[in-house]
């Protein structure tokens, strides 16, 4: 158990700034879940306290020691890779003995057995032992990823990617597996996923990234509920969350945000926390974000509130589906329950008055509270 | 889906099959045909040379010529013995083993220094973004496309002095110029297909850099370094330049050797074949033994990520 801490880590190659200024704390035994899209630098963030990489600027600890100059051979943690990095000339059995070969006391042969055997049956891999690793699946390279690193007791493990390769069918056992494990080895897990499901199931905390920059560190809910800025609004909900921009106005004593473009999406602030934050808005712009599930429509005009539109699409996912909305050129996205019947082409009348608002200023992007 | 939908879809089911099996039965025959024309057309003369190595003079020189004639082995006999009989002049001697030996290890010597030297650069090359990396492999590559007449003349005298001539490490020096640049530029697209996750998977299972490469890396890139390898021994075996200039008694190459045969007062064809095909047997085998390596190696993208 440990914890890892990154201090104004920048990290360059070449000219490219992949790493930004990052300041990262996590607590011992936490399972912290980077999410971001691709290319947003998460698997560099794991290299750099793999220390696999060497940050350019700033300062990695480990339980308050510095460790920016020790190499990651030294460092004892464990990683594994989005690609797996399976050894392909040995066999499952050889992968999950390297780190073994490496130890200034190497254990018995016995020892190494016991634990191999022991990760191996925990994982169900213990069929594999003899296999060549490119006689493997996907989910089966995972699990001997996964066995790797865990036939040693590592200070801290970082996970890149591990379910993203794997099939739908068994990611969501293997998420709840990897739920259990790391509640039960309570080691320190950095966890790198794109997938907000994954993130927002796994995490104790989560760390939103995007072109190397910390965007928001949080719980779960926090991330969901009150997103530091768009981005990460946009980040987390499928399908994605409404965004538009509107100007602030009072009309009879009520807060009214009308739709800078065009006076498509006229609606008054009906919450009175939103009404509240909104006061001092007034006469300005802001952005506006309303999540699709909290749209209530339907295909008959039944309240004032309602705004005619046009079914636009529909997407049908088994469980949900999902209508794109068109209204005078706008489009919002709804989400529906799957016993809904729905034409494309017919009219829809879409309420947005009773749905929470997410409130952005426009300039810088955050979250107005 | 009704009995008669089923029937028409079983039937168009046999049609495609049908015209398929046409298809392929076609394009067996046709393709094996004009591989058998290729390869006839450009086997012939190496056919041909290897009869050659088994006839008497009087066959070789025969008219029409001979397919069907009784072998003999007087002209392997002559090479490995060295004798061959002048009428009126005597026996001249050329030592072909001899030169057999000298490529042999002058060839294989050029190799193992380019491979001991070129695979870490090749590693280096294209692992490490070190400044003027770009500059130093092009370097090496223009190493090859450089007439090798152009450096000769200036290598000469330069060895001259040095005392370096016809010697077995000058010329093992000087035909760096041949492998190395070969095996610098293929191990390093090589090593480029190589995930860098496999070191840093290593050195995080806690091993420095170094032994990572050695543990993890050498035997991934093995099937590169056999072809390279390989490649770069045929071209240095098939040098003739550099042995003609830089070599003399001491190291005359086979390539110098064959020459030998061409004299004022007799073309040996016969022995010629038969120095030859004993010449380029070692390639052959390398090639029929490195086979496997050498498909590999030589198609990029090898390695199955």
């Amino acid at each position: 158990m440990a914890r890892v801490a990154l201090k104004n880590v920048t990290m360059n190659f070449g000219d490219v700034e992949a790493i930004k200024d990052v300041t990262l704390e996590t607590d011992d035994g936490e399972f912290l879940v980077i999410l971001g899209p691709a290319g947003a630098g998460k698997t560099t963030l794991l290299k750099l306290m793999a220390g696999v990489y060497k940050p350019t600027r700033g300062r990695v600890f480990i339980d308050g020691e510095d460790v920016t100059d020790i190499p990651g051979n030294k460092r004892n943690v464990a990683m594994t890779f989005e690609d797996y990095a399976l050894y392909p000339t040995f066999t499952v059995r050889q992968n999950m003995e390297n780190p073994f070969g490496a130890m200034e006391k190497k254990p018995s042969k016995d020892e190494i057995e016991k634990k191999v055997m022991e990760v191996a049956s925990m994982l169900q891999i213990d069929h594999l032992l003899e296999r060549n690793v490119d006689q493997l699946s996907g989910g089966q390279k995972q699990r001997v990823s996964l066995a790797r690193s865990m036939v040693r007791s590592p200070r801290y493990f970082l996970f890149d990617e591990p379910l993203s390769h794997v099939d739908a069918k068994i990611r969501h056992a293997m998420r709840a597996e990897l739920h259990h494990l790391a509640s039960v080895l309570s080691t320190t897990t950095i966890y790198v996923t794109h997938d907000y499901v994954e993130a927002l199931s796994l995490a104790d905390r989560i760390v939103v990234l995007q072109h190397g920059q910390i965007q928001q560190i949080g719980n779960p809910y926090d991330i969901y509920e009150k997103p530091a800025n768009e981005f990460v609004a946009k980040i987390v909900g499928q399908p994605n969350i409404n965004m538009y921009s509107c100007s602030v106005a009072e009309e009879n004593g009520k807060i009214v945000l009308q739709d800078t473009d065009d006076s498509v999406f006229n609606f008054a602030a009906n919450h009175e926390a939103s009404a509240d934050i909104l006061k001092g808005y007034v006469g300005k712009a802001v952005r506006v974000g309303i999540r699709p599930q909290d749209v209530d429509f339907s295909f008959e005009e039944t309240n004032s509130h309602a705004i005619k539109g046009k079914v636009e699409l529909y997407e049908l996912w088994g469980y949900r589906g999902m209508i794109l909305v068109t209204i005078n050129g706008r489009s919002i996205r709804v989400l529906t329950d799957s016993d809904v019947h729905v034409e494309v082409g017919k009219d829809v009348w879409v309420d947005v008055s009773q749905a929470p608002l997410y409130l952005f200023d426009p300039e810088t992007g955050m979250r107005i509270e | 889906m009704s009995e008669k939908d089923k029937n028409i879809m079983i039937e168009n089911e046999i049609v495609t099959t049908e015209v398929k099996k046409k298809k392929n039965w076609f394009s067996i025959i046709g393709g094996n045909v004009a591989i058998t024309a290729i390869f006839t057309f450009f086997l012939f003369p190496i056919i041909w040379m290897i009869g050659m190595s088994f006839k008497t003079i009087d066959d070789i020189l025969a008219w029409p010529p001979k397919f069907l004639f009784t072998p003999t082995l007087d002209n392997f006999r002559a090479i490995i013995f060295s004798q061959m009989e002048v009428s009126g002049v005597g026996n001249i001697q050329i030592d072909f083993m001899a030169s057999f030996w000298h490529t042999l290890l002058i060839s294989g010597g050029a190799v193992l220094v380019s491979v001991l030297l070129g695979v870490p650069a090749a590693y280096a090359i294209s692992r490490f973004n070190f400044k003027g990396r770009d500059d130093i492999a092009f370097t090496f590559l223009s190493f090859r496309f450089g007439p090798e007449l152009l450096v000769v003349v200036p290598i000469f005298f330069i060895f001259q002095r040095i005392g370096l001539i016809d010697t077995y490490p000058g010329l093992i020096w000087v035909y760096q110029l041949i492998t190395m640049p070969m095996i610098i530029w293929i191990m390093r697209s090589y090593v480029d297909d190589v995930p860098v996750d496999f070191e840093h998977a290593c050195v995080v299972d806690g091993y420095p850099r170094w032994k990572a490469v050695f543990r993890i890396i050498l035997p991934v890139i093995r099937p590169g370094i056999a072809a390279s390898a390989l490649l770069a021994f045929i071209y240095a075996w098939n040098n003739f330049l550099f042995a003609l200039v830089l070599g003399s008694s001491n190291t005359s190459t086979l390539t110098l050797s064959a020459m030998k045969f061409i004299s004022a007062e007799a073309l040996r064809y016969g022995i010629m074949s038969a120095g030859i095909v004993i010449s380029f047997l070692p390639i052959l085998v390398f090639s029929i033994v490195a086979q496997r390596y050498f498909v590999r190696g030589l198609s990029m993208g090898a390695i199955k990520r």
